[in-house]
């Protein structure tokens, strides 16, 4: 009888060791042949709903910049520019200024508000003072900063934006 | 020395005689005395537990030691009490059920136990280091077990790397002594069940072992030497761990299940005066399982965001499972059908074995059906689903093991009103236990969690109880194996013990001499 020898048992085991560190690329091609996700980059490279057309053409747009009317009242809150013309895939930075007429340094947060609602996400915001709590010094005006562009993905029908801020005083202490 | 003048020979004196011991009885006896150690070391932190889940609120241990207690208690019973009872049992029983005088490799034998009493102790240890045992769960979910674990993760894992180098030997050794060394006659479909169940489990664990072993070592490699295995700011992945994990992790269930299945065949066969029924189903339902056990292993993970594809696929798979281990349930209830039955400790612990494995089969069934998983993962019902096959599964087939082959081992026969009142407090204090987790569970109580919301509290506080009355049981178990081993008391077990049982384990004297089959017997 043909013995079973226990060295050439042991490459089993020994096999099995590499073959568990060899799971790890194995799940990746695994997700990458089968098209099953797991990983984002599979869904980003066979890019769903991706159409290059929509990026080649030049989008503009009318954005214009509001400032809720109390915020106007109180803090004196009013944009640089009444519009601006936004094109897609250049910058755009402006600036809003705000007066604290107080006797002490106040903080203050802008929360944003985006007309119509349905082109919001076509809006892309770079940098906005609002992302943060601003510091005012007392009696003293500052300017604010924003930047923004428009996304290459806007359909064409997208004319006309509208930006409004609304500045609310953060409770102290 | 006149003991050096005879070719026969008993064992060594004294207490270095368990420490070089290469015989395959003393081996067995250290791995079995050793997951009784394991086994009541697991209870008590069983016991910590439940006490502070008595009554809702934290009342004894905080949190963190909490966590540290399931921890240990979870890899306390599997990798120290449940699987060395079982190489324990294979080493008593493999070479005497296939007319072999010992293991193949008696020296790797005394190397695989002697791993495991440092591995597990400095397992122990890692309690009183600074930042405390492990506490990230007995899966070691990454992050939690490297980002997140306690400096004594690193001891954990050499731990592990121990354990696995010990079952994997004990598993070559096994497979090796099955294949080269059955007496003539003995063609593999005339193997005892128990052998075929523990040849197939031992290909199990040299499969899935070294993975477990991988796991480990990636973890190892990500905590100390800067890889990025399991972390996603380096480009890694959690969820990859456990896809790794499962896959040693779902084989390991069933490791710690087909040797119970070969234990249950002989006792009920035995007990209802029958053959067998289905003696080459068994072989093969116990083969597919070992086989469906590798492509199953993402049940474990319905809810980390699989695609539908995958859910449907391991939700298929899984439920595939229930078909050759209903060919089993079937087998042992027709065996056991117009047979005429007794009901010794063994017969009792092997048929609450066959009814509360099915219970505990059935929840896995309901946890395999995907959408429902999203409810019932990581609640009590999982709980409640694992302990019914672990405990009055494999457990009590190891103490139906105990108890049907005792009195061959050590030549006398247990106190029998004894164990029928360690069966039936344990019975019920089982199922007292584990029961009212599939109400918490389905109503909502997650798993590994020191506190809860006070409806629970009615339920958890009857759990509690029934932990506590089935661990104290254990003592008469205890009780029992004192009198009969170490006080002599009970009456001499005759060669067959019982009423004729099948087997060459029954041809040999009772006690089994030191040495057995010298010359092989030869199998008709």
């Amino acid at each position: 009888m043909k013995k079973l020898s226990p060295w050439k048992l042991s490459l089993i085991p020994i096999g099995m060791f590499g073959f568990g560190f060899a799971l790890i690329p194995l799940y990746d091609i695994f997700c990458d042949v089968t098209g099953l996700n797991g990983k984002n980059f599979t869904v980003f490279e066979s890019g769903v709903g991706f159409d290059e057309s929509e990026y080649s053409e030049l989008k503009t747009a009318k954005l214009q910049f509001l400032s809720d009317p109390e915020s106007r009242d109180k803090w004196q809150f009013t944009p640089e520019f009444k519009s601006l013309n936004l094109e897609s895939g250049k910058m755009v930075t402006t600036y809003y200024e705000i007066t604290n007429t107080q006797n002490q340094a106040v903080s203050i947060q802008a929360v944003p508000s985006v007309a119509p609602g349905a082109w919001a996400e076509y809006l892309v915001k770079i940098e906005c003072f609002c992302f943060t709590n601003q510091l005012i010094e007392a009696n003293s005006s500052i300017r604010l900063p924003l930047q923004v562009t428009l996304s290459a993905k806007a359909p064409s029908d997208v004319n006309h934006l509208s930006l409004s801020y609304r500045i609310y005083e953060i409770e102290s202490g | 020395m006149s003991e050096h003048s005879s070719d026969h020979h008993g064992p060594e004196k004294g207490l270095l005689r368990w420490v070089y011991t290469t015989n395959h009885k003393d081996i067995g006896t250290m791995y079995l005395l050793f997951a009784l150690v394991a086994l009541l070391v697991g209870g008590t932190m069983a016991f910590v537990i439940r006490a502070e889940l008595f009554q809702p609120g934290l009342q004894l241990v905080d949190p963190n030691f909490f966590n540290q207690m399931t921890t240990m208690h979870g890899l306390i019973m599997v990798f120290g009490a449940i699987m060395p009872a079982f190489v324990g049992l294979a080493n008593w029983l493999v070479p005497m059920m296939v007319g072999a005088p010992d293991m193949a490799l008696p020296r790797i034998n005394n190397w695989s136990f002697w791993l495991l009493p440092f591995a597990f102790g400095m397992l122990f240890c890692t309690l009183f280091m600074d930042g405390g045992a492990p506490n990230f769960g007995w899966t070691f979910y990454a992050p939690l077990s490297t980002d997140y674990a306690p400096p004594s993760v690193t001891f954990f894992i050499f731990s592990v790397h121990m354990m696995g180098i010990s079952s994997i030997m004990g598993a070559v050794n096994v497979i090796v002594t099955i294949f080269n060394m059955r007496a003539p006659g003995m063609t593999f479909m005339k193997m005892p069940l128990f052998v075929w169940t523990w040849l197939i489990t031992a290909f199990l664990l040299i499969a899935v072992m070294p993975v477990l072993a991988g796991v480990v070592t990636m973890m190892l490699m990500d905590i100390h030497f800067g890889t990025s295995f399991f972390n996603a700011a380096g480009g890694g992945d959690p969820v990859m761990f456990q896809h790794v994990f499962w896959f040693f992790g779902h084989p390991e269930v069933y490791i710690m299940i087909l040797p119970a299945f070969g234990v249950v065949s002989h006792i009920i066969s035995t007990f209802s005066r029958k053959p067998l029924f289905g003696y080459t189903s068994m072989v093969w339902a116990t083969a597919s399982i070992a086989v469906l056990s590798f492509i199953v292993w993402a049940h474990h993970m319905f809810t980390v965001g699989m695609p539908l594809v995958g859910e449907l696929f391991f939700m298929y798979s899984t439920m595939l499972i229930a078909v050759p281990t209903g060919v089993k349930v079937f087998n042992w209830v027709t065996t056991m059908f117009k047979g005429s039955m007794t009901f010794e400790t063994p017969m009792l612990f092997a048929i609450a074995f066959v009814v509360l494995f099915t219970i505990g089969g059935l929840s896995g069934l309901m946890l395999a059906i995907a959408p429902a998983d999203f409810q019932y993962h990581d609640t009590y019902f999982v709980v409640a689903h694992f302990h019914y096959v672990l405990v009055p599964g494999a457990l009590f087939s190891i103490l139906a093991a105990v108890y049907y082959w005792l009195p061959k081992w050590c030549g006398r026969m247990y106190n029998e009103s004894l164990g029928k009142w360690h069966f039936w407090m344990s019975f019920i204090g089982v199922n007292i236990t584990f029961f009212p987790m599939h109400f918490v569970g389905l109503a909502g109580m997650p798993r590994r969690i020191p506190d809860y919301a006070l409806q629970f509290a009615e339920f958890n506080a009857i759990v509690s109880v029934g932990a506590f009355i089935f661990g104290l049981s254990q003592l008469i178990f205890i009780y029992n194996l004192w009198k009969t081993v170490v006080k002599k008391e009970g009456e001499a077990a005759t060669d067959k013990v019982w009423d004729k049982p099948e087997g060459l384990e029954w041809d040999i004297p009772s006690p089994a001499p030191y040495h057995t089959f010298q010359e092989p017997p030869v199998v008709k």
